[in-house]
């Protein structure tokens, strides 16, 4: 369990800054989808 | 959907200029990007998913858009220190401005519908309503309020995709285009800043 916990710890550092870019990117994606209010042929009427 | 391209546009720009630069991709810190989620969960319901979508009342569904813009406006506020999403901001607050003053919906004008949808058959959509289960109303252009901020840009012809959208819209795309590119500069770059 501790070597687990350890290796996830480990991984999640040497991933730090691949991670927060993708939230970053996920986070963007879901403002621009939310906030947005464009309307496309295929969206209409669904 | 298509706004999302735009996103995907920046992050492919910006991970190209990382190459280039010989520099890592770097995430700027968002502050409370909970709110996004919040904001996005009642907007997801009323208008993606399909048990929901169409059986909603129009009063719910348009409260769910306005309460959801609420959240995107705080999230944006607490985030202003980060300049790219100033532009994001103003998109955000053009859309807020002409769907609160326009009864909760985005407003469509009849010629930007013919033009996205030619082929629609006769009742498919009329002015004064709800389009499909989208956020938008179909308004007559004088009768929306500041209609230039609503959905009154069109795709060219030539690009064969109809697409109606608003000023707010390409705001936020920009934006988000901006920030994503500005992640891949110099170290030195982000330094100075």
């Amino acid at each position: 369990m501790k070597s687990l916990t350890s290796s996830a710890a480990f991984f999640a550092m040497k991933h730090a800054n691949t991670i927060r870019v993708m939230i970053l990117v996920f986070t963007l994606a879901m403002f621009i989808f939310a906030a947005g209010a464009a309307e496309a042929t295929g969206t209409v009427g669904r | 959907m298509i706004l999302v391209i735009a996103v995907f546009v920046g992050l492919a720009a910006g991970l190209i200029r990382a190459r280039v630069n010989k520099t890592t991709y770097r995430a700027n810190e968002l502050r409370f990007p909970g709110l996004v989620i919040l904001a996005f969960i009642p907007q997801f319901i009323a208008f993606s998913l399909p048990a929901t979508r169409s059986s909603l009342p129009d009063y719910i569904v348009s409260a769910c858009l306005s309460f959801s813009l609420v959240f995107l406006l705080a999230f944006s506020i607490f985030n202003i220190h980060n300049l790219g999403f100033w532009p994001m901001i103003l998109g955000l607050v053009s859309n807020f401005l002409v769907i609160s003053l326009n009864g909760g919906w985005m407003p469509i004008s009849p010629e930007a519908v013919q033009k996205i949808l030619p082929n629609a058959p006769a009742g498919a959509w009329s002015i004064g309503s709800r389009l499909g289960t989208g956020k938008d109303i179909v308004l007559a252009l004088e009768s929306t309020k500041l209609w230039f901020l609503s959905d009154v840009l069109t795709l060219p012809e030539w690009m064969h995709f109809g697409l109606a959208f608003s000023i707010g819209d390409v705001l936020m795309s920009a934006g988000a285009v901006w920030l994503l590119w500005n992640m891949g500069k110099k170290s030195k770059e982000f330094s100075h800043e």
